[in-house]
């Protein structure tokens, strides 16, 4: 918006309240544009599937080779460490599903699954499948891939 | 108690334009364990705020208590219980909503839990709207600048500044304004989209995305029924995969006020409308004593996300037992007496190929709608044999589901629900038969929170034959 550049130039002579109005107005235009404020952080979803607690996290989703996050804690939030997990992608629209891609342990509750190609934008369905002391358990989680 | 509903899709409404809070009552029909349920989702408003439900029991349902629980992210949030009463009518509970986004309903009798998919909307504001205020206010600031920078200032020439400014703010706001109707919806989460806290509190991100289509591929339908037997309870589980990966499908939409309509035909020609409760991902679940041994008809209407609806037709073998066949049903239109009420059929123009008028005329105008409508009506056919009808409803070349519609008011929005009882007395259908022969037909409609199921056999005679 033009803002911030007409009103500067009056305020010069009568300082205080002229200054004043143009920096709530540039402060309101801010304000304006930036609510409700999209975070532009990495896709988080969370859910509980059984006796853990899974959170799969996504570097901006894109087209192609994407690296997938899953943390698994449990109930009281600990990590917890698992035998395996496996990222199952499927495209639902097109009916579609890819070979599942084994996840590698990064640190205690958090396994990577590099690679991961998703080779069309949409909507994808992401099924974690664990393997763990507290028994086995699945759980789907959808990713927008722009 | 009427009920503002509109698109009844699973969390379906897409956020309205003009960013008030969206969302309608969702109505879904429950046969859980023996009873026959209607469960009415309000809308949600406010989140965190309550989520009222209220549960319509049918004629012939145990009094007993009924827990509900909201959960979301796989977490029970809130949790309350509705004591039913064994007159039928509406019960009602309260709910606590924390959040918007995807959450699912769990009804637990004690002995059977069904799980219902449901969406709390968030208030969205859409960008035309952000504009549209935003210029609007900046044109007033710009214009109390404009003035006081006019008075005030020795160089007059100066407002000219903030009088630009001002000129730009409102075609801003009026561009934004004039664009509105305009502007397409962004995808709608829940009916186009899977449901994510994400979509549904900022539809307008994934506005760009380049899908056109977002329907998806058919389903398969697995009927299963471990030792089914005669006159013995029992219990029927569907699976629902996915055609292409095989998967099971978590994706059903509220459709005609279910998840599923599961619709069963025994060898005699009883017929059942039962919905199947949701016990987990594509697997659904309804409990049945069938009365006979033999081959029953099962058939599956279902919508997926993305829009349209499927039929899966499938059979179910039930081994002999306790044997109770249904009496013979005279063919032809005429009087008869159903469940202590008279039901008097007629049939206009019953020839294939054109539209054929099945009219059920009730004792009085006390009707109710029953899943949003006036009156169903089955048909199945052509077939011949009256000991095999399920056997032969399974591969007939005609099954139809068709409905009476609830006659709309001027001025009301939306359709009433159960609990409006000024229906009727005459319900009446058109359909048009594709081939002559014999059709075994139900009818269907609600009276005394009752619903009624009205069995007849029609000859359809072949056009020429019927030339009038």
């Amino acid at each position: 918006m033009t803002v911030t550049e007409t009103d500067a130039t009056p305020v010069r002579r009568r300082p205080l309240v002229p200054i004043v109005v143009a920096a709530l107005l540039v402060a309101a235009a801010l304000a304006w544009l930036r609510w409700p404020g999209g975070t532009s952080g990495p896709t988080v979803t969370k859910t509980v599937a059984g006796a853990y607690t899974v959170q799969l996290s996504v570097d901006a989703p894109k087209l192609g080779t994407n690296t997938l996050a899953v943390d698994v804690a449990d109930s009281g939030g600990k990590p917890v460490r698992l035998d395996e997990v496996t990222v199952e992608p499927v495209m639902p629209q097109m009916g579609h599903a890819l070979t599942p891609v084994k996840a590698t342990s990064d640190a205690p509750g958090r396994y990577l699954a590099a690679d991961t190609v998703l080779p069309m934008s949409g909507q994808w369905e992401l099924t974690v499948s664990l393997r763990g002391p507290a028994g086995a358990a699945q759980v789907v989680l959808p990713l927008l891939v722009k | 108690m009427l009920s503002a509903l509109g698109t009844v899709l699973l969390g379906g409404a897409p956020a309205h334009a003009d960013g008030a809070p969206s969302g309608t009552d969702i109505q879904v029909a429950q046969t859980l364990g023996a009873r026959d349920l209607t469960v009415i989702v309000r809308r949600v408003d406010t989140t965190p705020g309550p989520l009222r439900v209220d549960v319509v029991t049918h004629a012939g349902s145990a009094a007993g208590p009924l827990t509900v629980r909201a959960s979301a992210a796989g977490s029970v949030v809130s949790e309350t219980t509705v004591p039913l009463g064994a007159r039928p009518g509406l019960y009602s509970g309260t709910l606590r909503v924390d959040r918007p986004g995807p959450w699912e309903l769990a009804l637990d009798d004690g002995a059977h839990v069904g799980t219902i998919p449901f969406l709390v909307p968030a208030r969205v504001v859409p960008p035309w709207e952000k504009a549209t205020y935003g210029g609007f206010v900046a044109a007033g600031v710009f214009l109390m600048l404009a003035l006081a920078v006019a008075l005030r200032s020795r160089r007059g020439s100066l407002a000219l500044l903030p009088a630009g400014g001002m000129v730009a703010a409102l075609a801003v706001a009026v561009t934004g304004a004039l664009l509105s109707s305009g502007t397409p919806p962004p995808p709608a989460a829940g009916s186009q989209l899977d449901p994510t806290i994400d979509n549904v509190t900022d539809p307008y991100a994934n506005a760009q995305l380049p899908i056109t289509d977002y329907s998806r591929p058919p389903l398969n339908l697995a009927v299963h029924d471990a030792d089914a037997r005669a006159g013995q309870a029992g219990e029927i589980r569907l699976a629902l995969a996915d055609g292409a990966t095989g998967r099971p499908a978590d994706d059903l939409l509220v459709h005609d006020n279910a998840l599923v309509h599961l619709v069963v035909v025994s060898p005699s020609g009883r017929l059942w409308h039962l919905h199947p409760v949701r016990v987990g991902p594509g697997a659904y679940r309804v409990q049945l004593t069938p009365p006979e041994s033999g081959t029953y008809a099962v058939s599956a209407e279902l919508a997926r996300r993305g829009g349209g609806v499927q039929l899966l037709r499938s059979t179910l073998q039930v081994g002999a037992g306790k044997e109770a066949p249904a009496a013979a049903v005279p063919p032809g239109p005429g009087p008869r007496r159903i469940d202590g009420s008279q039901v008097d059929l007629t049939v206009k123009t019953a020839a294939a190929g054109s539209p054929t008028t099945i009219t059920a005329h009730f004792p009085a105008a006390d009707l109710q709608p029953w899943l949003g409508m006036l009156g169903h009506l089955i048909v199945a056919g052509p077939g011949t044999d009256p000991a095999k009808v399920g056997a032969e409803a399974a591969v007939s070349p005609t099954w139809a589901h068709v409905h009476a519609m609830t006659p709309v008011v001027p001025g009301m929005v939306g359709k009433p629900d159960e609990t409006v009882a000024a229906f009727g007395p005459d319900v009446s259908f058109t359909y048009t038969f594709a081939a002559p022969g014999r059709y075994r037909i139900w009818l269907q409609a609600e009276r005394n929170y009752s619903v009624m199921t009205v069995p007849a056999v029609l000859d359809i005679p072949a056009t020429e034959v019927a030339g009038r």
